[in-house]
């Protein structure tokens, strides 16, 4: 018979490296998409509607590219084809399932985390301000780029695969980054924005309402404005401007129905907005930090 | 005892209020209770050393100092907040790992030492169920665990016993007690409840208006083991009766209630004396014990706020007896037994 | 006189049970309630205020239904766990308001309020908003709105939450002048020397009902299934142990480090021959004391059976 033993179950010190602090915000990124994709209503039908239109767009333009996309005329006055005038266009698609996944997701991150006392968890440890708003503003950049910023991109892909031959093939290149552009200014909109009101409201219901209001009423007050006066001041709703830069990108406008935004009144207002959410949010974090932890007294 | 905790003319201010004032300490020890009234500067004190708050002078946490290495002092210490602090929609298995990851571990070190945290506080069937719906003993457990996944060498724990019943909070104080041999941490506990403090501290730092009142073992804040001849007895029945034959006998007794008195035994006696005192007058002895301030009424004294007498007073504006009799009373309601029993 | 008489009474909400066949007499006094969260604690003070009614059975105070009786009601003061204050208003404010909804007439209700804040200390205070009070300004508010009307019988749930040890040693003096001047007192709370403190009186709420009432020493004697334990520290215990373990009334004897615990049907027979023995073999007892002659212990044994009831 062989003699008995009894394991020491005990507790082993942690005595393994730790990762630097540079990266923790790729922790808090990761979360954030891992949350975001947990369950059925977050994100995933959003991005099923953004497969769908990439789908449908594509199809358009690879069926229909040698017709003329009548409807659109150049800046020269040629009328242009579908081929040239879909990716532009396809914001107008892209935007509003983006405001989806805002509503649904960007909106009420800050605001869910100061209701549930997540600011506390976090600045207990060792997490910095930046690695929060960095990772946050990472994870929701990666969530909306799979919409806004992958859309585009394919039907540039379509767009260049459609060229004749290498020549026109290197002609249209920049079809490429200008959709890269487009993309990204989306994905900020939506990714940033959204965040800036979740950081103005401790509250998530309240902070969604609040950026529902501001896009959808106060978007449509501003073009219903900008009509009657300067079409400048359009360039308060986030959705014109976008699709403003976008046309314009591509030297395509549409006459008479859309407003034509000068395109540095639209730049201006997208990356402001932005600029003050990011702003709103390390506000609303520094001052988590400060107050959160440690008790009322 | 290795200083864990080093203070030099620490001061926070904001414009008028002086939330710490040029405070000057050593801290170590094995579980140490941080005290104070409210307004007393503990919650500051803890942003300050946790490095959220920026200060003047010096703090040093495990040789750390708080301004500059703040983030770093946060990787090596845990605590375990008064107030939730947890992200909705998550298993408790998950906001442990999720812990772990944010002070730095390997995402499946993180996990695996998750779980064991998560043993340890006794969560071992829920922990894969939501936090949402959990009852308020299993949330102050998931607190607890989430301090402990990273391995800190300090645990600051905030009112850990906050709206417990109280089987759940012995429990929680069984904890509390054993990590620092099973985990090898130093504990911190802020609390108000002074007899948690006496049942599970060996040290103490008491505060009071941005000031540190008091440094040192439990020990040294009730006065050293009070001298054996100091005694409290209870009798069962008539301890006038027994004072008066005491007395007789060369002992000081003052009576305090019908059935207790205070004993001091006169030169070369020992407690022999009381039990024969007793036997001959026909009278039960009950309880006897060395006389030693309470915890709260250590306290009371360090910062300065005399404990009440019976009627409401002061006991410091009370003549000699009543004044006595209320400290013991105040002593004995703390020693019997139950929450001062085993230390 | 019973000054609360349930009779058979239960409540649900929906599924979930409040208290069940709870059959229970108040006579006055300063009562602690006790009992594990969800055993039905809150409900039992609930229905007490008036705030429930019960679903089935009665539950009623000086005679009459909390819940429809308003003349009742003002001879109550409630004051709840939960804090849901105007924190704009000052305390003075708050409390006037407060004896208004209870019944103080308008001109006297400035009054009432100055009074019931200077009963608890805040009169320093009482101009200042709620919002910016500590944990322990806040109780003390929420305790003087429940005074301010003079009720006779106060209902106090877990007054003490969150008070630093200074304001706590007054709170409780305070409460101990309210019963002295004859007001019935029921507080809950889980931290059980809070409760010491005030009284040895107790209910205790277990499942729903009912399961132990009166004075804790007393029911102690009643819980045989633990028999009393004594603990003496000495340089000999073993001579104690000897002279005891002969004796039919001991159910066990254990050593710790310090000296002797015995466990014991008949403590009061033990103790006479504790002190023989002392004297006998001229022991010297460093201390002597019963370790679980206390609400601690008494409410631990009565609750921590788990189920087997």
């Amino acid at each position: 018979m062989s003699a008995g033993q009894i394991h020491d179950l005990g507790y082993k010190r942690y005595a393994g490296s730790r990762r630097s602090m540079g990266t923790r915000w790729t922790v808090i990124m990761r979360h954030q998409i891992a949350t975001a994709w947990k369950g059925w209503w977050r994100f995933k039908p959003w991005l099923i509607a953004g497969l769908i239109a990439t789908a449908v767009s594509g199809g358009i333009l690879y069926f229909l590219s040698g017709n003329l996309f009548r409807m659109i005329g150049g800046f020269s006055g040629q009328v242009i084809k579908f081929a040239d005038g879909i990716l532009p266009i396809s914001m107008a698609w892209y935007a509003p399932i983006g405001f989806l996944v805002s509503l649904t997701v960007s909106a009420t991150v800050v605001a869910g985390d100061v209701q549930s006392g997540a600011l506390t968890f976090y600045f207990a440890r060792s997490v910095r301000p930046r690695d929060y708003v960095i990772g946050k503003l990472a994870g929701l950049g990666v969530l909306l780029s799979l919409i806004m910023l992958a859309g585009p991109l394919v039907l540039a892909g379509v767009r260049l695969g459609l060229s004749d031959d290498r020549h026109q093939l290197f002609e249209l290149l920049p079809v490429a980054y200008k959709a890269l552009a487009i993309g990204v200014l989306g994905t900020l909109i939506y990714a940033a924005v959204p965040l800036g009101f979740s950081a103005l409201i401790a509250n998530r219901r309240y902070a969604m309402a609040l950026w529902a209001a501001y896009y959808l009423l106060l978007g449509s007050m501003a073009q219903g404005i900008g009509r009657l006066t300067s079409p400048t001041v359009a360039a308060l709703d986030l959705a014109s401007s976008l699709k403003s830069v976008s046309l314009s990108l591509f030297d395509v406008h549409r006459s008479g129905r859309d407003l034509s935004i000068p395109t540095s009144a639209a730049l201006i207002s997208i990356l402001g907005h932005v600029a003050i959410a990011i702003g709103l949010v390390v506000w609303r974090v520094r001052n988590a930090q400060q107050t959160g932890v440690g008790g009322s007294s | 005892m290795t200083a864990i905790i080093e203070l030099e003319r620490l001061a926070k201010r904001y414009g008028p209020i002086t939330a710490l004032d040029d405070v000057t300490a050593v801290v170590g020890g094995s579980i140490i209770g941080l005290l104070g009234p409210n307004g007393a500067g503990k919650s500051t004190l803890l942003k300050c050393l946790l490095g959220l708050l920026p200060y003047q002078g010096r703090a040093r946490v495990l040789g750390l100092d708080a301004n500059a290495q703040g983030a770093e002092i946060r990787d090596r210490v845990g605590y375990m907040p008064e107030q939730e602090a947890f992200l909705s929609g998550m298993s408790a298995v998950e906001l442990c790992t999720y812990a772990g990851e944010l002070s730095g571990l390997p995402r499946t070190e993180a996990m695996q030492r998750a779980h064991a945290a998560l043993y340890y506080a006794g969560l071992e069937e829920k922990r894969y169920q939501p936090i949402d719906g959990y009852s308020t003993g299993m949330k102050q457990r998931v607190k607890l665990a989430q301090a402990l996944v990273h391995d800190p060498e300090i645990l600051f724990l905030d009112e850990p016993t906050n709206g417990l019943d109280p089987r759940s909070r012995e429990e929680m104080l069984d904890l509390i007690v054993d990590l620092p041999a099973r985990r090898g941490c130093t504990i911190v506990l802020s609390t108000h409840l002074l007899p948690d403090v006496d049942r599970v501290c060996d040290h103490a730092v008491i505060m009071h208006r941005g000031g540190v009142r008091f440094v040192g073992t439990i020990d040294e804040l009730r006065g050293a083991r009070g001298r054996d001849s100091e005694l409290t007895v209870e009798v069962k029945a008539e301890a006038a009766k027994l004072g008066e034959a005491l007395t007789a006998a060369g002992a000081t007794c003052k009576v305090t209630s019908p059935v207790a008195l205070q004993v001091d035994l006169p030169a070369n006696a020992t407690t022999q004396l009381v039990f024969a005192t007793a036997q001959t007058a026909g009278l039960q002895v009950r309880a006897l014990a060395v006389r030693r301030e309470s915890v709260e009424a250590a306290f009371l004294r360090v910062i300065g706020e005399p404990a009440p007498g019976p009627s409401g007073v002061p006991a410091s504006a009370l003549p000699g007896t009543l004044a006595d009799a209320s400290m013991a009373v105040a002593a004995g309601m703390f020693e019997r037994g139950g929450a001062g029993g085993q230390r | 006189m019973s000054i609360v008489v349930a009779d058979n009474c239960s409540k649900w909400y929906g599924h979930v049970l409040g208290v069940s066949d709870v059959s229970w007499k108040l006579t006055g006094g300063i009562v602690g309630l006790l009992g594990p969260n969800g055993a039905g604690k809150s409900t039992l003070i609930k229905m007490m205020g008036g705030l429930l009614q019960p679903s089935r059975g009665s539950l009623t105070v000086y005679g009459q239904s909390p819940f429809y009786d308003i003349e009742v009601r003002r001879r109550i003061g409630y004051a709840p766990e939960h804090e849901a204050t105007w924190d704009e208003l000052s305390a003075l404010e708050l409390v006037t308001a407060m004896g208004r909804l209870s019944g103080v007439p308008a001109g006297k209700a400035d009054q009432a309020a100055r009074d019931a804040l200077e009963q608890v200390g805040m009169t320093s205070a009482m101009y200042r908003r709620v919002r910016g009070f500590s944990k322990g300004m806040r109780q003390r508010t929420k305790l003087a709105t429940a005074i301010v009307h003079d009720p006779d019988f106060l209902l106090l749930d877990e007054p003490l939450t969150g008070v630093d040890p200074v304001a706590r040693v007054d709170i409780v003096e305070r409460i101990k002048q309210l019963g002295a001047a004859g007001k019935t007192i029921v507080i809950s709370s889980h931290v059980l020397y809070e409760i010491e403190a005030l009284t040895s009186d107790i209910v205790v709420i277990y499942r729903g009902q009912v399961l132990a009432e009166g004075n804790v020493y007393e029911i102690r004697t009643l819980i045989d299934r633990h028999p009393h334990r004594i603990r003496v520290e000495c340089d000999q215990p073993r001579a104690i142990a000897t002279a005891l373990a002969s004796e039919d009334h001991v159910a066990r004897l254990h050593f710790e480090r310090a000296g002797l615990v015995i466990e014991t049907r008949d403590p009061d027979r033990c103790y006479d021959q504790i002190a023989k023995a002392v004297l006998a073999s001229r022991v010297t007892v460093s201390a002597l004391s019963s370790p679980d002659n206390n609400l601690g212990a008494v409410f631990e044994y009565l609750t921590g059976d788990g189920g087997r009831r």
